[in-house]
C-alpha cells in the first residue's frame, strides 16, 4: 500500500509541476482590430481533411511578417513557454485527425457555423475557438447514415473494426451509460419482448452479457429473487429421471456453468450428487 | 408531490444530504445474499440490504463535496445540467401474490415508478472539472436506495495529463466499473500513456470497505496501425493481467484482441478475438470468444474440475451496404458444446426501418423470431417509432409450442430548444406472465 502511494504522490507531483506551453493567439485582436479574414491566415483550410499535422496553421515564419520583432528577441509574445517553446502540439481527442474541413465547407462556407467561440477567443488558456456542443448542433439530427435501426446491434462489431474510433465526436460517456449501465424506463438497448429471447441469446453466447449486467445483481433480481425458472426447465427429461440418467441438465452445467450457478450454489447440487 | 418535496428536503439539508451519499455507496455494496433452509439463495429482506460498513468513505465524500461547493463559489463559468424525469405505470406484476407477500418485495407492490437522473457538470478554475450524475427515484429491487451517486468526481487535466478523484467511472476491455477513489494518467508522448486507479469497487455487492480494494494500471501506446494497452489488476482479491490490441495489417485487415490471465489462480480468463475486413461495402467479421470462471467451486464434487471450461463460442458476421441507406446485417454463431448450439440471425434496413428474423437451436430446443421496426420523422422537432415482434418457441417435440408477442411505441417532441417530451408504450405477452401493458413519460431538459 505504500508503494502505490507514493507512486500516485510522484504522478501527482509529475502534472502539477508541468508548465502549460502552448502558442498564445488572441483571435480577437486579429479579428477585430487587424480584421484580417480567415483565409489570410489558415489558407490550407479548404483544403484539409485531417487535424492532426496541423498543416492549415501558419508558421512562425508567416506570423514574422506582421511581428518581425517577435522573431528576433521576444519569443514571449507568442511562446507561453519561451525557455522551452514548441510549436503547435496536436490538441483534442484523436478522431481530429479524421476531422476534414474539406468536407465540411463543401456545406458551410461560413466559419462561424461551427466556430462562433472564435469571436471570443482572447488568447488565454482556456480559451476555445471550438467545442462538441458546434457538432451536435448538426449531427444530433444528421446522424451518419450507419446509424440505421440495426446500429444497435454492430456497433461494437465496427468499433472493433477500425483502430482508431470517433464516437467521442458525438457521444461522452454518459452516452454509453445510458444504454449500458442505468435502467432504462423505456426499453432501447433490446428488442422487444426480449424477455423471452435472452436466455436463448445467451446460451448461444453471441452476446457477452456480463459487459452491462453484474449476476449477483441482475440475473438474480429475477431468477432468485423472484423465482422465475427458465422454460427449458419445465422440460420432461431435463433431471432425467424418467429416460436416461442425467438427462438435459448434465450438459447444460458442463456447456454453460456460468448459466447455472445465477441460481444454483453448490449446496443445490449436493442435493442429488452426494 | 410528496416526492418532490422529498427531493427538495434532501437538497436544503446539507447533512441528511452528505448522510444519503454515504448511504448511498453502501447500498451499492452490501446487498446480502442468503440462504434458505433449503440452502437456496434468496434476496435477504430490505433491512438487510444495508451494513453499515462503508463508512471509511464519508470524510472523502465530505471534504470533496465541500471542495466543489466552495470553489464553485469563488470561480466557476456556467454549468451543464441535463435533467431527465421519467414516470411509468403500472408497474410489471408477473409473480405470484403470496411469495411477494412472504418475502417482502415490497418493490413490487407498487403501481407507479417514477425517477429523476440529474446530470451537472461544471468547470472551475479554468483546468478543474466538477463531473456528477445523481439519480433520485423509487426503490427496486435492482436500486434499494432512493437516491443514487452514478457518478461523482472532478477531474483536472494539463496537457493531456488527467487526474480523478470521487466516485469514477471506469470503461476499459476487461471491465465496466464504478470507483471510488483516484485516477492519474499521465502521457508519456511516444512513450504512450500510463494510467492508474486505485479504490474501492462500488458497483458490486457484498463487500466491505477492506474486502472491495480495486486497483487497475494500464499502459497504452499507439501508432498509426497498432494501439496495444497492457493491464494489470486486481479486483475480488484476485490479480490479472492482460492486453488488449488493435492491429491494422495490411490488405485492410484489422484484428482485435484482448487476452487475460488471473494471475492468483494461474490459469487464463479471456480471451476474445475478432478479425474484420472490408471488401468494397461489406464488412466481414469473425469472432471468438472464451471466458473462464473457476468451475472447481461450482462442482466440488466432480473430479478434476478444473478440466472443465465454458463453452467457447464462434460467430461470423457479414454486414453489406447494399445501396446508400439500405444494409443487410447477417450473423452465424455456433457454440463449441456437447449439445447442438446455432444461432443464426438476419436484419434488412431500408432508411430508418428494419425487418429481422432470428433462428436459435439449442439442443431439443428451437426459437423462431420475427420483428419490424421504424422510426419516422415528421418535422425537426417530432418524430415517432415503434417495433412489433412474434417468437416461435418449441421446447421440445413433444410440447405444445409457446408464443410471445410484443410490441412498443413511442412519440418524440422537442416542444422548445433543449426540452424534449417522450411519450412511450409497451404490451407483451409471453409464456412467464400474461399480459404486460404499461406506458410512461420521458421529460429532458438541458441548460
Amino acid at each position: 500500500m505504500p508503494s502505490k502511494l507514493l507512486i500516485i504522490i510522484s504522478m501527482l507531483s509529475f502534472i502539477l509541476s508541468q508548465n502549460s506551453n502552448r502558442i498564445i493567439f488572441p483571435h480577437t485582436t486579429h479579428i477585430d482590430d487587424v480584421e484580417l479574414e480567415c483565409l489570410e491566415c489558415h489558407s490550407g483550410i479548404t483544403e484539409s481533411n485531417s487535424l492532426f499535422n496541423a498543416s492549415f496553421l501558419p508558421t512562425m515564419d508567416f506570423c514574422g511578417d506582421c511581428h518581425e520583432e517577435a522573431l528576433d528577441d521576444d519569443c514571449a509574445m507568442c511562446h507561453s513557454n519561451p525557455d522551452d517553446a514548441e510549436s503547435y502540439s496536436p490538441r483534442g481527442s484523436t478522431y481530429s485527425k479524421d476531422f476534414s474541413h474539406l468536407l465540411h465547407l463543401n456545406q458551410f462556407s461560413d466559419c462561424s457555423t461551427c466556430h462562433a467561440r472564435i469571436y471570443e477567443d482572447e488568447g488565454e488558456i482556456n480559451s476555445k475557438v471550438w467545442i462538441n456542443d458546434d457538432c451536435k448542433s448538426c449531427h444530433s439530427i444528421t446522424v451518419p447514415q450507419n446509424h440505421n435501426l440495426g446500429w444497435v446491434s454492430t456497433h461494437g462489431v465496427n468499433v472493433m473494426s477500425q483502430v482508431e474510433s470517433n464516437c467521442n465526436m458525438c457521444h461522452e460517456q454518459k452516452s454509453c451509460d445510458a444504454c449500458h449501465t442505468l435502467q432504462q424506463f423505456q426499453q432501447k438497448t433490446h428488442p422487444t419482448s426480449y424477455l423471452m429471447l435472452h436466455g436463448f441469446e445467451s446460451k448461444a453466447g453471441i452476446m457477452e452479457c456480463s459487459t452491462c449486467h453484474v449476476i449477483e445483481k441482475d440475473c438474480r433480481t429475477c431468477h432468485t429473487n423472484q423465482f422465475v425458472m427458465p422454460l427449458d426447465h419445465s422440460n420432461i427429461d431435463w433431471t432425467g429421471t424418467d429416460f436416461f440418467i442425467g438427462g438435459e441438465h448434465i450438459q447444460a452445467a458442463f456447456d454453460n456453468p456460468e448459466s447455472c450457478q445465477v441460481c444454483h450454489s453448490v449446496s443445490s447440487c449436493k442435493r442429488c450428487h452426494h | 408531490m410528496k416526492h418532490i418535496w422529498q427531493i427538495v428536503l434532501h437538497f436544503i439539508k446539507p447533512m441528511k444530504w452528505l448522510k444519503l451519499l454515504v448511504d448511498s455507496s453502501n447500498a451499492r455494496h452490501t446487498r446480502l445474499l442468503t440462504k434458505n433452509e433449503n440452502g437456496q439463495g434468496l434476496w435477504s429482506n430490505k433491512e438487510q440490504f444495508y451494513k453499515n460498513s462503508f463508512k471509511g468513505l464519508q470524510p472523502i465524500y465530505n471534504v470533496l463535496i465541500l471542495s466543489i461547493l466552495i470553489t464553485g463559489f469563488m470561480r466557476a463559468s456556467s454549468p451543464h445540467i441535463s435533467i431527465n424525469q421519467s414516470f411509468v405505470s403500472p408497474r410489471l406484476h408477473i409473480f405470484d401474490e403470496q411469495i411477494v407477500e412472504n418475502y417482502q418485495l415490497t418493490s413490487f407492490n407498487q403501481n407507479f415508478h417514477w425517477q429523476t437522473q440529474i446530470d451537472y457538470r461544471q468547470e472551475l478554475f479554468s483546468k478543474f472539472t466538477l463531473h456528477s450524475f445523481f439519480e433520485y427515484g423509487s426503490e427496486t429491487d435492482f436500486n434499494p436506495q432512493p437516491f443514487r451517486i452514478h457518478n461523482l468526481y472532478t477531474e483536472y487535466s494539463v496537457k493531456n495529463n488527467t487526474i480523478k478523484l470521487g466516485r469514477i467511472p471506469l470503461w476499459n476491455p476487461f471491465m465496466m466499473n464504478t470507483v471510488d477513489g483516484l485516477m492519474a494518467s499521465v502521457n508519456l508522448k511516444k512513450w504512450g500513456t500510463i494510467s492508474l486507479t486505485g479504490g474501492f469497487e462500488s458497483s458490486e455487492i457484498d463487500s466491505t470497505l477492506f474486502s472491495d480494494k480495486f486497483f487497475v494500471s494500464s499502459w497504452t501506446l499507439r501508432s498509426k496501425r497498432l494501439k496495444n494497452s497492457i493491464y494489470y489488476w486486481y479486483q475480488n482479491e484476485k490479480s490479472y493481467i492482460g492486453s488488449s490490441s488493435k492491429l491494422s495489417t495490411f490488405g485492410g485487415i484489422n484484428i482485435t484482441g484482448n487476452f487475460s490471465w488471473n494471475l492468483t489462480d494461474n490459469q487464463k480468463y479471456y480471451y476474445r478475438i475478432n478479425i474484420s475486413k472490408h471488401f468494397s461495402k461489406h464488412l466481414f467479421n469473425i469472432n471468438y470468444r472464451v471466458k473462464e470462471i473457476d468451475v472447481s467451486e461450482l462442482y466440488p464434487w466432480v473430479e478434476n474440475a478444473n478440466d472443465l471450461w465454458v463453452s467457447p463460442t464462434l460467430s461470423v458476421g457479414l454486414t453489406s451496404r447494399l445501396a446508400k441507406v439500405f444494409t443487410l446485417q447477417n450473423i452465424v454463431g455456433y457454440r463449441f458444446t456437447e449439445s447442438e448450439n446455432w444461432f443464426y440471425k438476419t436484419a434488412l434496413n431500408w432508411k430508418m426501418l428494419q425487418t429481422s428474423v432470428m433462428i436459435v437451436k439449442q439442443s431439443n430446443s428451437h426459437i423462431l423470431s420475427n420483428s419490424v421496426a421504424g422510426r419516422f420523422r415528421f418535422n425537426d422537432s417530432i418524430s415517432l417509432g415503434g417495433s412489433l415482434m412474434l417468437n416461435m418457441i418449441y421446447l421440445q417435440e413433444y410440447l405444445d409450442q409457446e408464443q410471445s408477442f410484443g410490441t412498443n411505441m413511442w412519440l418524440k417532441w422537442s416542444i422548445i430548444k433543449n426540452f424534449t417530451l417522450q411519450i412511450f408504450a409497451r404490451y407483451y405477452q409471453n409464456p412467464y406472465y400474461t399480459v404486460d401493458a404499461r406506458g410512461g413519460i420521458n421529460l429532458n431538459y438541458a441548460f
